[in-house]
């Protein structure tokens, strides 16, 4: 199988990586693979202190109403664009929809009149400028622009290693046409390792089927939410998939905490983990697991893949862009 | 001026809104306006009348009227304005209506502010409007329908019904389009074939219909009444002879998924479409010359002799690949075998292994032939000098030709290098002298020992009768190398050492070898060493050294893997350079490493020595294997003969010497390129070239006109699962060092059968010729070519028709993936009597038939994702209608569900029949479906909600059929292109006004029906093909046509020649003049009136008739 997501231009313009609740609490190593991954591509990025939460979780359970969700995106959009940072590289995919979405919100002059008032208070203002600047992508997006490098960079061959990609559906099913590749088939993922050695699965039984959580579906409604994750699983397991490549903290956390328990509660084995690509990918750049990926916080045992990999045998890696 | 305005109520549309006595109140007063006046309906007789007598009484030469759209009623006006002899371009309009009381009908006053206004302006307008001059062009009563599907076959009917005749073009190899493939029709459930078929007799012997099949529209120009059109006919390969008997169909080797039958069944690559096809003959899918045939020398049908191994005919193959090369069984084994690096397959994973399954169909038909003496039919004597491949080919083919052929080799046995320089055990030698006996036992005359320049000379043999001579003379010796120590004693030459070990003369080689060389011959040298060294008792030593990489190495890369196997070394990067001597005899070898520098003229990258990396090898005998020269005693007595670069100069293209009669060829000439099969292709070049020579025309081809290489596209690439080539039985390679038997056995049938299997038909047909030899009438010619024609036409309809959406777009429905997941369409084929299952249906993966159905509708219709189309395809809820109701007839426990967005049934009778099927048993239910899964039995599992009530449904189904939507075919989208149509959405041609002008297209001359318009069931594409017709009849009919009016023209005194109008012209309308004065002319026939070149223009120059500057800033400037 080759690659088949297009080629995009490279990013320019500083990429500010937008921090993800999610991530953070969950899994910190996909945070810390990411920026593992840009210093060796060489892409300038800041993380910035003042950048506020997206919102999502909270609007999506319907706690937090979307005129909040919209003024907190109009505030991130203006500290990245005030930084020179206008590139959006969001970890989750939540976090890229809500910020995309009020963005379409923010171009009706009576809802930016709106919430211009509000960010007035505290001196800022969503301008034509702004809009004009900010920019909105997923990681994999950023990820995927530097794939040119990747050959020259591997430390680790994955070979025989076969994944699959989880589609996120924040990504892929909000946005579709804006979907870098095929919406219905989201290769990124499996792109990107591509020149690492892997066998990529593609295409497969339920691939558009999202996780199960749902945001609150996993803890109002258990069963339904359980039930989906568990025919996932059960199709990805007839695939004889190693990793199940992931590109949202909340399809992980659906997946990886609950892999065991859904083994156990359905007596079935489903003989595969679960990782996010930063993870993978920097596994095989000659990323340190546990400092670079923190590789701990998963539920699951991901200690037999990292000795199948030699992610436990140390590479020499140079620490960033432009040094030998 | 003398103006009349004129105010139209409209019933109200226009006076409800609009206070029309104060309009006519603000005008009376203007300058230039002599009338005004108000009329209930200005289009009506009494608002023509009003107007007539307006013009008679007050003298009026300009008319404002003050009503609708021009878009509308405007051509009433211009007609009543034509009829009072006020010329063209005497109304002005000033549109009221749609422009104000219909948009500003909740402000009145506002309204009537703006209408004032639009009056006013009228009335300027019509100051600067002058006479517009028109013209008239003839016209051909001839009518060009692109199409032949119902649509395109209506309009046919209806044309030549009128005494017009018809060039009927159709893409396909049989008229008939979409509905030929069809089981039935809605709602009346009949045969859809059976309402067809009268009208495909009616259309084949319509006298006044010419039908173009396999015929595409490559261009059109000139205006409408005289477009000169350019069809480009594609080759049949079939005559008109062909009698339609299909005897040729049950002996073609190829099956490939057709078209026709949307691929659900195979055919043979030489087919009918259906019983009815007009017209009645066959037709071969050929896409030209297989990759293998074009890499060929002699052009091999390598794909013919594979295809007849897969089918066990092994007679048939030998004779293909014997055909153009007397050497198969020699060639199937030490041919450079360019035809598998070019095979497609080698792109999924390995190439079809063509030369061993040439080996063995040579070996397994070659020695059962027995061969009979060629009649000799020319009284003109042939000598051939050199039994080489060569000059045996050469014999062959002359001997084949009808004349007395005498060969004359120098060495005691025939076969030049073949037999002479390769050894026994890659090509026995009693495999070449089986294929030289039979080429002598045509009756060719072989003298052995006969050496030119010797024996006998050039000159003597064409004094003692012969009218030509070939020379192919081979280069018979080993070139040269000047390195110091290349006399020592232990320095042997390749070439002469190969050919005394095939003489069975002694041969010896020292205990520690060198060989320097990267070619075959290199090869043979040194694998030929070992063994002699084995059979000497000795334990070998043999190196190989070679101053590139294995990667520029010109020997056979698997070849040098076997010779490793028995022992050899093989340094590469050296380059010797001193033979160190002791007592006169050879010591050593010095050498220097290199590396590889820049490009030389032959493409491959020179090796650089490496200062300081001089090293040496113990050796005492030193092989040169590197290259061969000409053994050049055969010029003596040979006048006119000379050599060039070391090679005997030759004219490429009638393969003849300086001297008239001599001709050369193979190695030995300028043309010749050192292998074997290049060596057959001179020899048949050579004879073609003395034929032609001794009668004096030129009756052959001497360089053959290679064909296009067709090769499977990416897709059909991406979609084949990937294997291995069958392995070939060889000797163990410890065990076959010590003697000089055959390394590789071969393949016996099974094996060969199961690897011919793999090959992908790229051509589809295979050139095999089975079809060619079964023909009684001799109606197959697989040498036709494409050619043009033009021809001049009046009026052209476009009947180009749809296509099926590509369901594979839609990803998570798994069609193209899974078998059990159909189209429409394809089950259309499956349900039709005469189709391929004759009217059974079959689940593609067990043949089982299916009783749980699922239909799904709007695939790639109504949906606004980037991978289908947002129309709505407007057949497919009433063909999956159909289709439930066959099933449900055919199979009555079958269970079919159709999942739909909304059921569409408008048209007569409709309704009434999805209720009726509704009723036998089929259950619709609304909702969407996501993703189609696949068990692992095949069985496909769907989840879809009701949306009706709610449910939620998930169920396993035996056969899954997508109802995938109607997008343009390609062949409508190829005519909008040539034609310069518009398109819209998915690619349907535009028409001219969606409501007034449904059949025109923006092109004038130019109609439109069917579904190459949009979507739309077979009684819509009848009538709009009728209309089309009609259109066309009524534009033919008075034998000429008016230029309309408003035409664009360009000032000569102010255009400055930019060519801005040109380029931008949607209708080609606008030329160029040529010479110094260059300034743009406008075809009025042309012309439509758009006004882009008019708006375009920086000087000024071009206006446009009605539209003029001064007549647009008169109406603006109020």
């Amino acid at each position: 199988m080759t690659t088949t997501t297009p080629d995009i231009p490279a990013v320019t313009g500083g990429v500010l990586l937008f921090r993800s609740c999610l991530i953070s609490t969950e899994y910190p190593g996909a945070e810390a693979a990411t920026k593992w991954l840009f210093e060796r591509f060489g892409i300038e990025y800041t993380v910035h202190p003042e950048q506020s939460c997206c919102t999502g979780l909270g609007y999506y359970s319907e706690l937090v109403p979307v005129a909040t969700s919209v003024g907190l995106a109009a505030r991130n959009a203006c500290v990245a664009v005030e930084d020179g940072h206008p590139v959006m590289s969001y970890l989750c995919s939540t976090c890229y929809a809500i910020n995309k979405k009020a963005r379409n919100i923010l171009q009706v002059p009576e809802y930016r009149a709106e919430t211009n008032k509000v960010l007035a208070g505290i001196g800022r203002e969503y301008t034509d400028e702004v809009a004009g600047a900010i920019r909105h992508s997923h990681t994999m997006e950023i990820l995927w622009s530097a794939h040119d490098s990747i050959p020259d960079l591997i430390r680790r061959r994955l070979d025989g290693i076969k994944v699959a990609t989880h589609p996120a559906c924040h990504y892929c099913k909000v946005f579709p046409d804006e979907v870098v590749g095929d919406s219905e088939n989201f290769m990124i993922p499996e792109d990107l390792l591509e020149a690492t050695g892997v066998v990529k699965t593609g295409l497969y039984n339920e691939k558009t089927t999202h996780c199960g959580a749902g945001f609150r579906q996993r803890f109002v409604n258990p069963a339904i939410s359980m039930a989906v994750t568990r025919e996932k699983l059960r199709r990805l397991s007839q695939e004889h998939i190693d990793v199940l490549v992931h590109m949202c903290p909340n399809c992980a956390v659906q997946f990886d905490r609950h892999h065991e328990i859904i083994e156990d509660s359905s007596h079935e084995k489903y003989p595969f983990v679960h990782l996010h690509v930063q993870q993978l990918l920097a596994l095989a750049l000659g990323a340190d697991p546990d400092k670079d990926c923190g590789v701990a916080s998963h539920s699951q045992d991901v200690e037999p893949l990292l000795s199948r990999i030699g992610a436990r045998n140390k590479v020499t890696v140079a620490t960033g862009a432009g040094l030998p | 001026m003398r103006a009349g305005v004129f105010l139209c109520h409209c019933g109200g549309n226009i006076s409800g809104v609009l206070d029309l006595e104060d309009l006519a109140a603000g005008v009376r007063g203007l300058d230039g306006v002599v009338a005004v006046d108000i009329n209930q309906f200005l289009c009506g007789t009494e608002g023509h009348e009003m107007i007539s007598k307006a013009v008679e009484d007050r003298g009026l030469d300009h008319l404002v009227i003050a009503s609708c759209s021009p878009r509308f009623q405007g051509p009433t006006f211009e007609r009543i304005a034509r009829e009072l002899r006020l010329g063209e371009n005497a109304v002005a309009f000033a549109n009221i209506r749609e422009g104000c009381s219909f948009v500003h009908k909740d402000e009145p006053a506002l309204a009537q502010e703006k209408a004032r206004k639009i009056v006013r302006a009228a009335v300027a307008r019509a100051q600067h409007q002058s006479d517009l001059p028109r013209s008239r062009t003839f016209l051909h009563r001839s009518v060009l329908v692109v199409g032949g599907g119902i649509a395109g076959m209506t309009a046919a009917e209806e044309l030549a019904g009128s005494g017009i005749e018809v060039h009927m073009v159709e893409q396909s190899p049989s008229l008939g389009g979409y509905m030929a493939r069809l089981s039935k029709t809605f709602p009346t459930e009949d045969c859809a074939m059976c309402s067809l078929a009268p009208r495909l007799t009616t259309t084949a012997l319509e006298s006044r219909v010419h039908v173009h099949s396999l015929t595409e529209v490559s261009a059109i120009s000139g205006p409408p009444g005289e477009f000169r059109v350019t069809l480009r006919h594609k080759p049949r390969y079939v005559t008109e002879a062909c009698v339609g008997c299909g005897e040729c169909e049950p002996v073609c080797p190829v099956s490939y998924d057709n078209d026709f039958d949307f691929g659900v069944a195979q055919r043979r690559a030489i087919n009918r479409p259906f019983a009815n096809a007009v017209p009645a003959t066959f037709h071969v899918e050929r896409k030209g010359w297989s990759p293998c045939k074009t890499a060929c020398a002699v052009h091999t049908s390598a794909q013919g002799y594979v295809a007849l191994v897969a089918a066990g005919r092994f007679a048939e193959a030998y004779r293909v690949a014997a055909e153009p090369n007397p050497f198969p069984s020699v060639c199937g084994r030490i041919c450079t075998h360019l035809c598998e690096t070019a095979c497609a397959r080698g792109t999924v994973d390995e190439p079809v292994a063509i030369a061993a399954l040439k080996r063995f169909v040579a070996d397994e038909v070659g020695p059962t032939l027995a061969v009979s003496p060629a009649p000799v039919i020319h009284p003109e004597k042939v000598a051939v000098v050199g039994g080489g491949p060569a000059g045996l080919t050469a014999a062959r083919d002359l001997a084949g030709l009808g004349y007395a052929t005498t060969v004359f080799e120098a060495q005691p046995v025939a076969g030049g290098m073949l037999r002479t320089g390769i050894p026994d055990y890659r090509l026995p030698g009693a495999t070449i002298q089986r294929e030289i006996d039979q080429i002598l036992a045509l009756g060719i005359e072989l003298r052995l020992g006969q050496r030119a320049g010797t024996d006998f000379t050039v000159d003597g043999l064409l004094d003692d009768g012969f009218s030509a001579v070939f020379l192919a003379t081979g280069l018979q010796q080993s070139a040269t190398v000047e390195i110091p120590g290349a006399e020592l004693e232990g320095v042997q030459r390749a070439v002469e050492l190969l050919r005394e070990i095939n003489l069975e003369r002694p041969a010896a080689v020292g205990e520690k070898v060198v060989v320097i060389g990267g070619g075959d011959v290199a090869l043979d040298a040194a694998r030929s060493a070992i063994r002699l060294q084995v059979a000497a008792g000795r334990e070998p030593d043999v190196t190989l050294v070679y101053r590139r990489t294995n990667v520029e190495m010109p020997a056979n890369v698997t070849e040098v893997d076997e010779a490793r196997q028995e022992g050899l070394k093989v340094e590469f990067l050296v380059q010797p350079t001193e033979i160190e001597g002791d007592a006169g005899k050879v010591a050593g070898l010095k050498l220097v490493r290199c590396e590889l520098g820049d490009p030389d003229a032959s493409g491959r990258r020179q090796p650089v020595a490496v200062e300081g990396s001089q090293f040496a090898l113990e050796a005492d005998t030193v092989i040169f294997a590197v290259g061969q020269a000409i053994v050049s005693d055969f010029l003596t007595g040979c006048e006119g003969v000379r050599l060039e670069n070391g090679q005997i100069r030759i004219d490429r293209d009638t393969c003849m010497t300086a001297r008239p009669g001599v001709f050369a060829g193979g190695d030995a000439a300028t043309t010749g390129l050192y292998t074997a099969i290049e060596a057959v292709a001179a020899g048949r070049r050579a004879a073609a070239a003395i034929h032609n020579h001794l009668r004096g025309e030129t009756l052959l081809p001497v360089w053959e006109d290679e064909q296009d290489t067709a090769r499977p596209s990416d897709d059909e690439l991406a979609a084949i699962e990937s294997g291995q080539r069958v392995p070939m039985q060889m000797i163990d390679g410890l065990r076959r060092r010590a003697d000089w038997h055959e390394v590789s056995r071969g393949y016996d049938a099974e094996e060969a059968v199961a690897e011919a299997r793999r090959c992908l038909a790229c051509a589809v047909c295979s050139d095999c010729g089975s079809c060619v030899r079964a023909c009684p009438s001799g109606a197959i010619d697989l040498n036709e070519r494409e050619w043009r024609e033009e021809i001049s036409v009046g009026a052209v309809i476009v009947a180009t028709g749809h296509q099926e959406f590509d369901a594979r777009r839609k990803l998570p429905l798994g069609f193209g993936r899974y078998r059990n997941v159909l189209t429409q369409s394809q089950l259309a084929r499956l349900l039709s009597a005469s189709g391929p299952t004759e009217g059974e249906v079959y689940r593609p993966s067990d043949g089982a038939v299916p009783r749980k159905i699922f239909m799904l509708q709007c695939v790639g219709s109504r949906d606004c994702q980037t991978t289908g189309n947002e129309h709505c395809s407007a057949i497919c809820c009433l063909f999956a209608t159909l289709h439930a109701s066959l099933l449900q007839q055919h199979y009555p426990d079958a269970e079919i569900t159709i999942g739909y967005t909304d059921m569409r049934t408008p048209g007569k009778g409709h309704e009434e029949y999805y209720r009726l099927v509704q009723s036998r048993g089929v259950r619709y239910v609304r909702g969407r479906v996501g993703e189609i899964i696949e068990e692992p039995d095949e069985r496909l599992r769907v989840r879809f909600e009701d949306t009706v009530t709610g449910v939620k449904n998930e169920e396993l189904f035996d056969l899954v059929v997508l109802s995938a939507g109607l997008e343009a075919s390609d062949g409508t989208k190829q005519i909008a292109q040539v034609a310069g149509l518009q398109t819209g959405a998915a690619g349907f041609v535009k028409e001219y006004h969606p409501k007034l002008a449904p059949v025109d297209t923006q092109r004038a001359g130019m109609f439109l029906c069917g579904t190459a318009q949009g979507p739309k069931n077979i009684p819509d594409s009848i009538a709009q093909a009728k209309a089309a017709a009609a259109r066309a009849i009524s534009m033919l009919s008075s034998g000429f046509v008016l230029t309309p009016a408003q035409v664009a023209s360009s000032d000569t005194a102010v255009c400055i020649g930019c060519g801005v109008c040109e380029t931008a012209c949607p209708q080609m309308a606008v030329t160029l003049t040529a010479g110094a004065d260059v300034h743009a002319l406008v075809d009025p026939n042309v012309c439509r009136g758009c006004g882009i070149c008019a708006a375009d223009c920086p000087s000024g120059a071009m206006q446009l008739g009605g539209f003029s500057d001064d007549e647009i800033l008169a109406e603006v400037r109020v």
